[in-house]
C-alpha cells in the first residue's frame, strides 16, 4: 500500500502545471510528496488499529494529532478517533482515506491546509485534493457526515522557519476557496478562525506555543465551539 | 531545600562523591513552556470517575491511550520533556480525581541531565508515598524505564546507557516490593536480546513508533492490569 502510494506520489510529483495568470513559459512545480518516516509509522499504526463503528474521526495534520480529543469529548456517545499525522498535507490525507472510510465513520472533521501553504502548493491544487477527499467519502461511506474546517492562521512573529514566512496572508485566500468548494459539494464548512485569531488575523499569541500549533487548552475552546454549533 | 536534601542523599550514596566536600549539582527544573501549557489543560479538565491515568514524559504523551484502551476513562498525563521533579510537582492534579489506577513511567529525562539514579529513586519513593497518602485506594503501577538504542540516539542523549537504566529499574523494583505497589517490566516488550530498545520500534532510539504502543497496551492487558 505504501509502496503504491509512493509510486503515485512520484508521478504526481513530476506534474508541472501552468499557473493561470503566468506567462506561457512560467510553470509551477507541485511538491506532492507526503511519504516520510513519520507518516509511514503513523500509517503502520492505523493499519493495525481498526476504527470502531460510529466513530467521529478527527482528520488532519499535527494540529489534529496533538489534540486530546478523546479526553475533551469523553462524554461523547460515539468513539472519538484521532487521525492526525504531523507534517501531513492534502495529498497525504487523500492517500490514507481508504482505511478510514472502511470503518464507515459517523462523522469526519477535516482540518488541514497550512502544510500545503508551507510548501507553496497553489490553492487550486489543495482545494482539488479536498474535493477528491470529499468525493471519496461520499462514494465509499455516503452516510458519513462531512465537516470541513478552515485552515488555521499562523503568527509569523513567533515562527522561525523560513517556510512559514509570508504565509499567513495566504490563509484567508485558501479558506475562501475551501469554503466555496464546500458549498459546491454541499458539505458543512466550519470557519474556526474566529476562535483562534486576533483582530489582525494572526494566530493569537496566548493560545499557541510556537505560532503554528495550539496549546492543549485551546482544544477545549475548539470543542466548545463545535458543540455550540451543534456539530458535535 | 531540595538541593540540601539531595546533597545529603548523595553523600550517603557513596560512589557519586570524590570527597566529603564535593556535591553534585542536580538540575531539578521542570516548569518550561510545554509543561505549563499542558498542566493548564489538565487543571481545566474536569475529574472523571474511575480514571485510569498514564503519567509520564513524552513517551507517555505520545500514546493514544484512549484508542488503545477503549470504553474506559483513560487519561493521558504525559508531558514531553518532563522529569521526576516535574511529575512530583503535578501529582496533586492527577490524584484529585482519586483514580482507579495510575501507570507511571519516568526517569529517562532525569538521566539525560546526569541526575544520579539515587536521586531518581528518591523521587519515585516520594511519588509512591504521595499517592498512598492522598489517594490510598488507587492501584499504582510503576513501569520500568524503557531501554534505549544507543547507536540510534542523537548526541544530546550521551549520558544515557542501558546499564544505568537496568540499575535504575532494579532499584525501582526493590522500592515497589518494599512499598507493595505493582512493578511492570516493560523490557519484556521493548528490549532486544542485547537489552537495547528494539530498532524496529523506534525512530530515534528512545521514543516509540505509534505501532509500538499497541504492543505495550497488549502486554498490560495480557498481564491483567488493565
Amino acid at each position: 500500500m505504501i509502496k503504491e502510494a509512493k509510486y503515485s506520489s512520484l508521478i504526481l510529483g513530476m506534474v508541472v502545471i501552468c499557473a493561470a495568470n503566468a506567462a506561457a513559459q512560467q510553470t509551477v512545480k507541485i511538491d506532492s510528496n507526503y511519504v516520510n518516516s513519520y507518516y509511514q509509522q503513523r500509517v503502520e499504526y492505523f493499519d493495525k488499529m481498526s476504527i470502531p463503528k460510529n466513530a467521529i474521526v478527527f482528520l488532519g495534520n499535527s494540529i489534529t494529532e496533538r489534540g486530546e480529543w478523546q479526553e475533551i469529548l469523553s462524554d461523547s456517545p460515539y468513539p472519538i478517533i484521532n487521525r492526525g499525522v504531523g507534517g501531513d498535507n492534502s495529498f497525504g490525507i487523500l492517500a490514507r482515506m481508504d482505511r478510514i472510510l472502511a470503518a464507515k465513520p459517523k462523522a469526519i472533521f477535516l482540518m488541514d491546509g497550512i502544510n500545503d501553504l508551507f510548501r507553496k502548493l497553489p490553492n487550486e491544487v489543495s482545494v482539488n485534493n479536498y474535493r477528491r477527499i470529499i468525493r471519496l467519502i461520499k462514494l465509499k461511506s455516503p452516510k458519513t457526515k462531512i465537516y470541513i474546517e478552515s485552515a488555521l492562521p499562523i503568527n509569523e512573529e513567533m515562527t522561525k522557519e523560513p517556510y512559514t514566512k509570508e504565509r499567513n496572508k495566504l490563509v484567508p485566500l485558501l479558506n475562501e476557496k475551501i469554503k466555496a468548494m464546500a458549498l459546491e459539494e454541499q458539505v458543512t464548512y466550519i470557519n474556526i478562525c474566529p476562535i483562534f485569531q486576533d483582530e489582525a488575523g494572526k494566530l493569537r499569541k496566548d493560545i499557541t506555543p510556537d505560532g503554528v500549533h495550539l496549546k492543549a487548552s485551546a482544544y477545549i475552546d475548539w470543542v466548545t465551539y463545535l458543540k455550540s454549533q451543534k456539530y458535535l | 531545600m531540595n538541593k540540601l536534601f539531595f546533597a545529603g542523599l548523595l553523600l550517603l550514596a557513596g560512589p557519586f562523591h570524590a570527597s566529603a566536600q564535593e556535591t553534585i549539582a542536580i538540575d531539578s527544573s521542570y516548569a518550561n513552556g510545554h509543561y505549563l501549557q499542558r498542566l493548564d489543560f489538565f487543571k481545566k479538565m474536569p475529574n472523571q470517575k474511575k480514571e485510569i491515568v498514564f503519567v509520564g514524559n513524552s513517551i507517555t504523551e505520545g500514546g493514544k491511550w484512549q484508542e488503545l484502551i477503549p470504553n474506559k476513562h483513560v487519561i493521558n498525563r504525559g508531558i514531553s520533556g518532563d522529569v521526576t521533579y516535574g511529575i512530583l510537582a503535578r501529582l496533586d492534579e492527577v490524584l484529585a480525581s482519586k483514580p482507579v489506577k495510575i501507570f507511571l513511567l519516568s526517569g529517562i529525562n532525569d538521566m539525560k541531565r546526569g541526575t544520579p539514579n539515587e536521586a531518581i529513586l528518591a523521587n519515585y519513593l516520594r511519588m509512591i508515598k504521595k499517592i498512598k497518602a492522598e489517594s490510598p485506594a488507587t492501584q499504582v503501577y510503576f513501569q520500568s524505564v524503557l531501554p534505549v538504542n544507543i547507536p540510534m540516539l542523537p548526541k544530546s542523549y550521551e549520558k544515557l546507557s542501558n546499564s544505568k537504566i537496568l540499575a535504575l529499574n532494579e532499584g525501582l523494583k526493590v522500592l515497589c516490593v518494599t512499598y507493595k505497589v505493582h512493578y511492570i517490566d516493560l523490557h519484556a516488550v521493548f528490549a532486544d536480546e542485547k537489552g537495547a530498545l528494539k530498532k524496529e520500534l523506534s525512530m530515534d532510539g528512545l521514543h516509540l513508533k505509534s505501532a509500538a504502543y499497541i504492543l505495550w497496551a497488549d502486554y498490560l492487558k495480557k498481564e491483567h492490569v488493565l
